[in-house]
C-alpha cells in the first residue's frame, strides 16, 4: 500500500516549510519524572505510579484504557488532547506533585475577615512549594459561611510553558485581566515544573520520532494477534517508557504514540522530507522566535466538546494576542464559591482538580492539512490511515 | 454465650412511603405518579401555602395564578414564565436526560435555567414525570419543579398535573407524597434531613444519563426507546443546543448539594439543642443518602468510594487510597462485566461530615475513629447506624447539661463522644458492656474491618482490645493493603458480590434508588 494525502492548504504548509531540518531540540531534554527528587524523605512510602510496584505493562494498559475506552477520544484529526487532572498516584503524598500534564493548577482566594468582609490581600494556594491550605478562626469561618454563594476565589489552570519567558502581551500596557485581584504575570501564572516546558515537549516528539526511525523499539509481531505491541498506543507508550520513564502520565505516551505513528507512516510536512515533521507538532521556542515571534505560549486549553470551549464556571483570561494574532488560551480561571472553599480549606487545589481537572483539556493542535504521509515498508505501514496520528488502538 | 447488640428498633419505626401508589421509586427527583392531593388543592388556599416563601416559583405563582391553584400552562408555558421570573436568558435553558429504569427505559427530562452558572442554575429545576403506563412521549402537562428559597435556605417542591389531556393543571405547592424520595430512607426516622435534590449517578460515566456532547454516554443510547427520540415533546425539549451533558448537570447538582449541606451545617450556630445536634451528627453514622458509581466504560476506572470511605480523603494522610479519588480494576475478563450502579456513600451525607471537620466542630481524628469501625463497609454499615440509634436514645433519655454552652457547635463533640459508645448485651449473664470507641485522651483507633466477623462480638464483650486497637498509621497501612488488593486480578467478582448486597439494601430502603442491574433476587 502506498498512498498520498493531498495537501490542499498551502498556507499552513508554507508556514511549516520554513522550519529547519534539525532533528533535535534546542536544549537538552528534561523529561525525567519531576516527583522523584524529593522522595528521599518519604519514609519509604510510594509517591509516583512507577514507585507503587506497578509494571510498565500495567501502567501502559491503564493509559491505553483511558485513551481508548473511557468515552472521550484523545486523538483527533485536529489535535492531541488530555485532561489537566493528573493520573491516580500523582497527589500530595509526601509532597505536592500535581500538575504533570503540561498543565498546572492552583487556587487564588480572598481571605474572609472576622468582621464579615475580606482581608486586604488575596492568597495563592497550591503553587509548588507554597501553602496548600488556609486556616481560619471561628469568626472567619462564620464570615465564609455567610459568603457561601459568592465567588470568593478562582481555580487557575495554566499551560504557559515553564521555559517561555516572554511577558504576556497585556503586561506591556498593564491591561491584564485580574484574577481575584492578581494580574497574571510570569512569577505567579507560568508553569513551574521543568517538565512542563516547550523544550521537554519538543524533545519528547523529536526523541520518539528518532527512536521510531532507528527501529530500536519493540514493534510487536503481526503474525501473533495477541502481541500487545501490535497496538499503536501501547507500542508508543513503551517508547516513552524506554526514553523517559514517563509512560504513567496521560500526556507523554499520547504525544509519543502520535509521533511514532508519524514516523512509521512516513509523514512529512508538505512532502518535503527535509522539514522536521516533529516541529509540526511542537515548534520550539527558538523556531517560533526566529520567524514570527512566539505564537505557542503553551498548549491551548479547552474542554472535551471543543478546543475553544470551557467547562461551566470557567473563562479564558484575556492576556492579549500573541504572534499570528493568536489568543493563546493558556490561562483559564474557574470560579470557587464560599461553599466550595469552606468544604476544602485544607487543600483548595484538590477541589480544583476534582471539580474542573477532568474537564479542562489540553489541546496540542495538529496542522493535519500540512502533513503528508507516504507509508513505506515499515511493518505497521499497512495500518496507516490518512491521519495516522489519530491512534485508535 | 449469646451476645446481642442493644439495637433500639423503636427508633426506626417512622417509615414513610415515597409517593402515593408505591410504584414511584424510580429515582432522580421524586416521582409523584399518583394524584396530588396536597393541602392547597382546594380552591383558595394557594396563597396561604405560598405565604412566606421566597423562591422564584412562589413569586411566579403569586403573579400568574393568584389564589387559584389552577393554571393553563403546560411545561413550555411554565418555563417561559420562569425564564421571565428568573431573568435567565432563553439560550441558557438546558435539558438533561436520565433514563428511568424500573419499568422501562423511559426518559425523565430535567430542565435548568442559567445553566452556564451552576450556583444560579441550582436555584430552579423542572422535571418531567416518569412513565406511568406505556407513554409514547413525555407528558407536557405533568411535571414537578423545585426552587431554592434563599431566605429559609431550603428547597420548595411544587407539582403541576392535569386531570385530563385537555384540562387545566392543578398546582400542588406542598406535595408531601413526593418529598420522601428526597429525604431520609425508610429505615431512618424522618425529620432531620432537609429536602435534597437527587442525581444518583453523580460521577463519570453517569450511567443512564445522556453524557454527550462532552462524553460518550453509558447505558443510554442503547437503551432509550428510539421511537421516543422523535416524539414531539421529547424532541422539543432536547432539540439543538438544549440537550445538556451529564457532566454539566453534575456541576449544577453539586452546587445544589452545597446549598442544602451549607444550610444544614448552619445549625451548629444555633443555641444548644440536643435534638438538632443529633440530627446534624446522624449522617456520620447512618446513610441518609446514597450515590451510585460505575466503571468508566471498559477502562476499569471507578471511584475509590466503591471500597473506601470518601470522607477520609479530607485527612492529611499520605496514601493513594485517600488522595486519588479513583482506582483501577483489573481488565474485564471473559464472563465479567464492568461494575455498574454500585451504591456508595451519599455525597450529601458525606459533605455534612466533611463540613463538620472543616468548620472545626469535630477533628479529622474524630472522623477516623468512627470510620475505622467496619471500614470495609463504607456504606450501609448497620453497626455504625446502631451506634447512633443506641447513643441517641441514651442521650435523649439523659440529656447533657448545656447551660455553659453557647452554640450547637459546643454540643457536637459532647454528643459525638456519647454516640461513640456501644452496648453489647450478654443474655446468659444478663450483663451489658458499654464499649467506648473514642476514649478521651487516647491516641489510638479501633481497626475493625468487618463487624460481621464472628469474633468481633466476643471481642467487644470481653474487651479484647489488643486485637483491634492500633495507631493511625497502622490503620492507614491496613486500608491501603486492602485497597491495593482489590485492584488485583480477580477482584471484580468480589466487588460484584458486594454490589449485589448493597443493591438489595438500597432497593429495600431507599425509595429513590435506581435500577441496580443484574443483581438477581434479593432476600426479603
Amino acid at each position: 500500500m502506498n498512498w498520498k494525502l493531498n495537501v490542499s492548504i498551502a498556507v499552513a504548509a508554507a508556514a511549516l516549510m520554513a522550519l529547519p531540518a534539525c532533528g533535535s531540540s534546542d536544549e537538552p531534554a528534561n523529561n525525567a519524572p519531576a516527583n522523584n527528587a524529593n522522595n528521599a524523605n518519604n519514609g519509604g512510602k510510594d509517591d509516583t505510579p512507577t514507585d507503587k510496584g506497578l509494571t510498565s505493562s500495567e501502567l501502559c494498559e491503564a493509559r491505553q484504557k483511558d485513551v481508548l475506552e473511557a468515552g472521550r477520544p484523545n486523538f483527533l484529526p485536529t489535535a492531541l488532547r488530555w485532561q489537566c487532572g493528573d493520573v491516580e498516584g500523582v497527589d500530595t503524598n509526601n509532597r505536592d506533585d500535581r500538575g504533570q500534564e503540561y498543565c498546572e493548577y492552583f487556587a487564588i482566594t480572598r481571605v474572609p475577615s472576622a468582621d464579615g468582609g475580606y482581608e486586604a490581600d488575596p492568597v495563592i494556594l497550591g503553587r509548588q512549594g507554597g501553602d496548600l491550605g488556609l486556616t481560619l478562626d471561628d469568626d472567619q469561618l462564620f464570615t465564609l459561611e455567610d459568603l457561601s454563594d459568592e465567588v470568593v476565589g478562582e481555580c487557575v489552570f495554566t499551560s504557559w510553558h515553564q521555559d517561555v519567558l516572554v511577558p504576556l502581551t497585556c503586561e506591556a500596557d498593564d491591561s491584564c485581566e485580574e484574577v481575584v485581584g492578581i494580574k497574571p504575570n510570569g512569577d505567579d501564572f507560568r508553569m513551574q515544573i521543568s517538565i512542563n516546558s516547550n523544550n521537554a515537549a519538543s524533545d519528547l516528539v523529536q526523541q520518539c520520532i528518532r527512536v521510531t526511525a532507528s527501529g530500536a523499539y519493540e514493534m510487536g509481531d503481526l503474525e501473533d494477534p495477541e502481541n500487545p505491541y501490535n497496538d499503536h498506543f501501547y507500542r508508543g507508550c513503551f517508547v516513552t517508557e524506554g526514553l523517559f520513564g514517563t509512560h504513567w502520565r496521560r500526556s507523554d505516551p499520547a504525544v509519543c504514540a502520535a509521533s511514532m505513528r508519524l514516523a512509521e507512516c512516513g509523514c512529512t510536512v508538505g512532502g518535503d522530507p527535509s522539514i522536521d515533521v516533529g516541529f509540526a507538532l511542537v515548534p520550539s521556542i527558538r523556531e517560533q522566535e526566529s520567524r514570527e515571534g512566539l505564537y505557542l505560549r503553551g498548549f491551548p486549553l479547552g474542554t472535551w466538546s471543543g478546543a475553544n470551549e470551557l467547562p461551566t464556571g470557567c473563562r479564558y483570561l484575556d492576556i492579549g494576542l500573541e504572534a499570528r494574532d493568536n489568543a493563546s488560551q493558556t490561562l483559564v480561571a474557574c470560579e470557587m464559591r464560599g461553599s466550595d472553599l469552606i468544604q476544602n480549606l485544607q487543600d483548595p487545589k484538590e477541589f480544583c482538580r476534582q471539580k474542573y481537572g477532568d474537564d479542562v483539556v489540553v489541546h496540542v493542535p495538529i496542522p493535519g492539512e500540512a502533513i503528508q504521509c507516504e507509508p513505506g515498508d515499515h511493518m505497521h505501514a499497512g495500518s496507516c490511515t490518512d491521519q495516522p496520528w489519530v491512534v485508535t488502538e | 454465650m449469646k451476645f446481642r447488640h442493644a439495637i433500639l428498633l423503636g427508633l426506626v419505626a417512622g417509615i414513610v412511603a415515597c409517593g402515593s401508589d408505591g410504584s414511584d421509586s424510580d429515582a432522580n427527583n421524586s416521582t409523584c405518579t399518583g394524584k396530588c392531593d396536597g393541602e392547597n388543592n382546594d380552591n383558595g388556599s394557594l396563597l396561604a401555602t405560598l405565604d412566606g416563601r421566597n423562591d422564584p416559583i412562589a413569586a411566579y405563582l403569586r403573579d400568574y395564578a393568584g389564589d387559584s391553584p389552577i393554571i393553563e400552562q403546560d411545561y413550555r408555558g411554565f418555563l417561559d414564565g420562569m425564564i421571565e421570573q428568573t431573568g435567565c436568558a432563553p439560550s441558557t435553558e438546558k435539558t438533561f436526560v436520565i433514563l428511568m429504569s424500573r419499568r422501562r427505559h423511559f426518559p425523565r427530562n430535567i430542565v435548568t435555567l442559567c445553566s452556564d452558572d451552576p450556583a444560579k442554575a441550582s436555584e430552579f429545576f423542572m422535571s418531567t414525570q416518569s412513565d406511568v403506563g406505556g407513554l409514547a412521549d413525555i407528558n407536557a402537562k405533568d411535571y414537578k419543579a423545585v426552587a431554592w428559597d434563599a431566605t429559609a435556605r431550603k428547597y420548595n417542591l411544587y407539582e403541576f398535573k392535569a386531570d385530563s389531556e385537555d384540562g387545566p393543571l392543578f398546582v400542588d405547592a406542598d406535595p408531601q407524597h413526593c418529598a420522601s424520595c428526597h429525604t431520609e430512607p425508610t429505615n431512618l426516622e424522618p425529620g432531620a434531613m432537609p429536602f435534597t435534590p437527587i442525581m444518583n449517578e453523580l460521577t463519570n460515566p453517569w450511567t443512564l444519563w445522556n453524557a454527550e456532547p462532552e462524553f460518550r454516554s453509558h447505558r443510554f443510547d442503547e437503551l432509550i426507546d428510539p421511537d421516543l427520540l422523535d416524539a414531539p415533546v421529547y424532541s422539543a425539549m432536547t432539540e439543538g443546543e438544549k440537550l445538556g451533558a451529564a457532566s454539566q448537570f453534575e456541576s449544577i447538582m453539586r452546587s445544589a448539594l452545597e446549598k442544602t449541606v451549607g444550610a444544614r451545617l448552619r445549625i451548629r450556630r444555633n443555641a444548644p439543642n440536643v435534638e438538632e445536634t443529633l440530627g446534624l451528627l446522624r449522617p456520620m453514622f447512618c446513610d441518609e443518602s446514597v450515590n451510585y458509581a460505575s466503571e468508566n466504560h471498559d477502562s476499569g476506572e471507578i471511584s475509590t468510594a466503591a471500597i473506601v470511605d470518601d470522607s477520609m480523603r479530607h485527612t492529611d494522610w499520605a496514601y493513594d487510597w485517600i488522595n486519588d479519588g479513583r482506582m483501577r480494576l483489573d481488565s474485564v475478563q471473559a464472563g465479567e462485566t464492568p461494575l455498574a450502579v454500585m451504591p456508595v456513600r451519599g455525597e450529601a451525607a458525606l459533605q455534612v461530615e466533611v463540613g463538620l471537620v472543616t468548620r472545626r466542630a469535630l477533628t479529622p481524628y474524630d472522623v477516623l475513629r468512627l470510620r475505622s469501625i467496619d471500614w470495609q463497609r463504607p456504606v450501609f454499615s448497620e453497626f455504625r447506624c446502631d451506634m447512633y440509634r443506641q447513643g441517641s436514645a441514651r442521650i435523649l433519655a439523659d440529656p447533657p447539661d448545656t447551660t455553659a454552652m453557647s452554640r450547637n457547635s459546643d454540643l457536637v463533640p459532647v454528643l459525638f463522644a456519647e454516640l461513640m459508645k456501644y452496648e453489647v448485651y450478654d443474655e446468659d449473664s444478663d450483663e451489658t458492656v458499654v464499649w467506648d470507641f473514642a476514649p478521651e485522651g487516647a491516641e489510638t483507633v479501633y481497626d475493625i474491618p468487618d463487624v460481621t466477623d464472628p469474633s468481633v462480638d466476643e471481642a467487644l464483650f470481653y474487651g479484647l482490645t489488643e486485637d483491634y486497637e492500633t495507631d493511625v498509621e497502622t490503620l492507614a497501612t491496613n486500608i491501603e493493603t486492602y485497597f491495593d488488593a482489590m485492584q488485583e486480578s480477580g477482584q471484580r467478582s468480589v466487588l460484584e458480590e458486594e454490589r449485589r448486597r448493597r443493591g438489595c439494601f438500597a432497593l429495600a430502603n431507599y425509595p429513590s434508588s435506581p435500577d441496580v442491574p443484574d443483581i438477581g433476587a434479593c432476600a426479603e
